[in-house]
């Protein structure tokens, strides 16, 4: 317990979470507010479901054990739903921001993408997700204490912490694939985003059994992951440094990243439109569509 | 610290009002009014003096262009500020959290303030809520009371007791509730600490604060003092304070905030148009400020300073006029021991013809090269110290703890952020309180008693949402 494990297992799970942070949102403003928005926008879908849950628990006995557990298992699905309700409505939110900073901005281009503000939206999502499912049992980890001393496991802070850890990758990579469904009307990314965040979440009620949770958690992160990071032009991975993570002006369209320096093609017009234009088109292109 | 000398006369104040929040609650209270007024000073262009410094003709193009270009750039910088507001209250946030969780001095019930007399250890509900309403009507009363005693004042010139007033607090805040503080920190850690050591520690701390804050500092210190001192203010309201007293005192304050500030008679609009009026800032360390604003070409012979004994000059004609109530223009602030510390620093400077039509001839890009993203926001320590008192009486009493404090976290940040965006859009001084207290509020009471037990006991079947 105490120092080691806290430290052990805020790394493990914030650690990835907030290098993302630091390289690539920490730097620009509006990132960060939109990070911020989309943490609170998290926090007001789980206030609403623990609403619901808060009042079904309260219409019920509370000895029936088995009842609970099934309000508690309802109560998950419905966030989950709601979770996903929500970052529809940022997404909604999202897009309206961008025409008003295409609105103000200097040459008709907002300063920020969309794709880059799913990738945002999706962390700040994650971060909010993981800081409420983590932050407690950390702060208890400091303390004294012998972990599942009453025969439960002694896995348990470091399972925690494995499991923020993919729920915020997860997060991350969902935001972006719901967005650009959202974008390109291709309904079945939404679903398999809330298939997949069902999915995910209906594998914890094997806890303690966690081969049940983690490793088809971590399966669904790698898969999800190498898909969305196919759209990825110019991995920030494959060893280019941080000036390749800067913000710059990105046409939208451009690319998640914006486009390495000297390929300056074009991908539309001074309008700034999302639509089915040839900003996603180009991206459907590299995917293979 | 001669380039900070280059400061616009709204700045230049800076020397003369000691603007301080008090420590003494009275004055707090008074303070945090003024610097909830303060707060609604935000404005985008927060150098009224500069488009009439000199060039009369083209002033009015000049003051259309920025019109029209702020209309274009705001937003566009608008992130950048946010982020410059986010940064300190942030900071307070953190600072206040860490000592309530940390210092057990700042969560034990030592009793309460005189401005709350009733106790809210009482048999029943009823009368405890009765006690806390009573507690939150008395503390807003002297808080009304103050903000018309301060507006009074500032309307008929009173300015040495204003100073006079804030310079004792800052006094009181900078040596001895600092030297409390430190008292408790050194108990919880259980640092054996000699008298001549804390003497020497918080004689420095205190000075260096006042000169910071007073008078002229590093940007950086000065900022920091001001997140100190409105940490340690919130940290007095946040022990002092009972509950539901505290909480009923945050709501109430933000409705006051939104009726002083938007309403036409409300005292501290009335503050910042007579502030317009006279041309001044409002006692600009009361105000938490993200940037100082230099002139870009110091090269000459202090073109500021020419300017400033130009604007100096026409005060003093004024000034020989004699002296009577309310409708004669006054000195601008630019009071005798100001005259006297730039004559000391620069020499004296005679406004001539000659000198005047130099530096009408400066080129007038010497105020408005300023890069707009220089262009500060300011935020009242008011609004620092009651975000914080939020944030630190939600993590000490809530049960849900870090939750809670993350959720009021993120929904005063949120508060903040959609108040600068009203801000950016309606270009006239707003309320800060009212947004994110009540995000606030709505959040700690949400969270604590509905996610709270919804993710307790999802951590004890760990299942994640």
């Amino acid at each position: 317990m105490t120092l080691a494990v806290f430290f052990g297992c805020t790394f493990i799970a914030f650690g990835p979470a907030l290098s993302l942070f630091l390289f690539t949102i920490a730097r620009d403003p509006l990132r960060i507010i939109i990070l911020i928005a989309g943490a609170f926008f998290w926090l007001v879908s789980l206030l609403l479901s623990s609403l619901i849950w808060f009042i079904a628990v309260k219409a019920s006995d509370p000895r029936d054990e088995a009842l609970q557990r099934g309000l508690l298992i309802f109560g998950v699905m419905f966030s989950v739903l709601l979770q996903e309700a929500f970052r529809f409505l940022y997404y909604k939110l999202l897009r309206k921001a961008i025409e008003g900073l295409v609105a103000l901005s200097e040459d008709g281009c907002s300063p920020i993408s969309i794709q880059q503000m799913a990738y945002v939206a999706g962390v700040g999502f994650g971060l909010m997700s993981g800081a409420f499912s983590m932050i407690n049992l950390l702060a208890d980890a400091l303390g004294p204490g012998t972990v599942g001393i009453h025969g439960d496991s002694q896995l348990y802070f470091l399972t925690s912490a494995f499991m923020t850890m993919v729920l915020i990758f997860l997060h991350t990579f969902w935001g972006i694939l719901f967005f650009h469904g959202c974008e390109n009307q291709r309904w079945w990314e939404i679903a398999a985003v809330v298939l997949m965040h069902l999915a995910v979440s209906g594998s914890t009620f094997w806890n303690p059994l966690y081969v049940g949770s983690l490793v088809p958690s971590y399966l669904l992160m790698a898969v999800v992951g190498r898909d969305v990071g196919r759209w990825i032009p110019a991995a920030p991975v494959g060893g280019r440094g941080p000036a390749s993570l800067q913000l710059v002006p990105v046409r939208p369209g451009e690319g998640f990243w914006g486009l390495p320096p000297g390929d300056h093609r074009p991908l539309q017009g001074p309008e700034g439109d999302f639509q089915a234009g040839t900003g996603p088109d180009a991206v459907l292109t590299r995917w293979g569509y | 610290m001669t380039e900070l000398s280059a400061h616009l006369p709204q700045f230049q104040h800076g020397q003369l009002t000691e603007n301080f929040p008090d420590n003494h609650l009275s004055n707090t209270n008074d303070n945090s009014e003024r610097r909830r007024h303060d707060n609604s000073e935000r404005r985008r262009n927060d150098n009224p003096g500069s488009e009439t410094n000199g060039q009369p003709q083209n002033n009015i193009q000049q003051v259309v262009e920025d019109e029209e270009e702020d209309e274009e750039l705001t937003l566009k910088y608008g992130a950048k500020h946010v982020i410059m507001l986010f940064v300190p209250v942030t900071l307070c946030m953190v600072v206040v959290v860490a000592t309530i969780k940390s210092v057990s001095f700042y969560t034990r019930k030592d009793g309460q303030l005189i401005y709350t007399p009733f106790t809210e250890e009482t048999e029943t509900i009823g009368q405890r809520a009765l006690n806390s309403i009573l507690n939150a009507a008395i503390m807003i009363s002297v808080i009304i009371v103050m903000t018309i005693l301060l507006v009074v004042l500032y309307k008929y010139r009173c300015y040495k007791v204003i100073h006079g007033w804030l310079i004792i607090s800052s006094l009181l805040l900078l040596f001895f509730f600092s030297f409390i503080y430190l008292g408790e920190v050194f108990k919880t850690y259980n640092v054996a600490m000699d008298y001549i050591t804390v003497a020497l520690m918080i004689w420095n701390f205190g000075v260096v604060g006042m000169i910071c804050i007073h008078w002229k500092g590093p940007l950086r210190l000065q900022q920091a003092y001001l997140i100190m001192i409105s940490a340690l203010m919130a940290l007095v309201f946040i022990k002092y304070l009972p509950e539901w007293t505290a909480w009923l005192i945050l709501a109430v304050i933000s409705v006051y905030d939104l009726v002083a500030v938007l309403c036409p008679k409300g005292p501290l609009r009335m503050l910042v148009e007579t502030a317009q009026e006279r041309n001044e800032t409002l006692f600009p360390a009361l105000i938490y400020s993200s940037t100082m604003v230099w002139l870009v070409n110091m090269a000459e012979e202090d073109p500021e300073a020419q300017r400033k004994a130009s604007k100096n000059s026409t005060y003093d004609k004024q000034a020989n006029q004699p002296q009577n109530g309310d409708a004669e223009p006054d000195d601008g602030g630019f009071s005798q021991e100001w005259q006297q510390q730039r004559d000391n620093r620069i020499g004296p400077i005679e406004s001539t013809p000659e000198s005047r039509a130099a530096v009408q001839a400066l080129p007038s890009n010497s105020q408005t090269s300023e890069d707009p993203e220089e262009r500060g926001v300011k935020l009242g320590l008011g609004d620092f110290i009651f975000y914080s008192v939020l944030v630190g009486k939600a993590s000490a009493t809530a049960s849900g703890d870090w939750n809670t404090t993350l959720a009021c976290f993120v929904a005063i940040l949120i508060g903040l952020c959609l108040t600068l965006l009203l801000l950016a859009i309606f270009k006239k001084a707003l309320p800060a309180l009212p947004i994110s207290i009540t995000f606030g509020l709505v959040f700690y009471f949400a969270t604590d008693n509905l996610v709270q037990p919804f993710m307790d006991q999802l951590a004890f079947h760990q299942f994640y949402i």
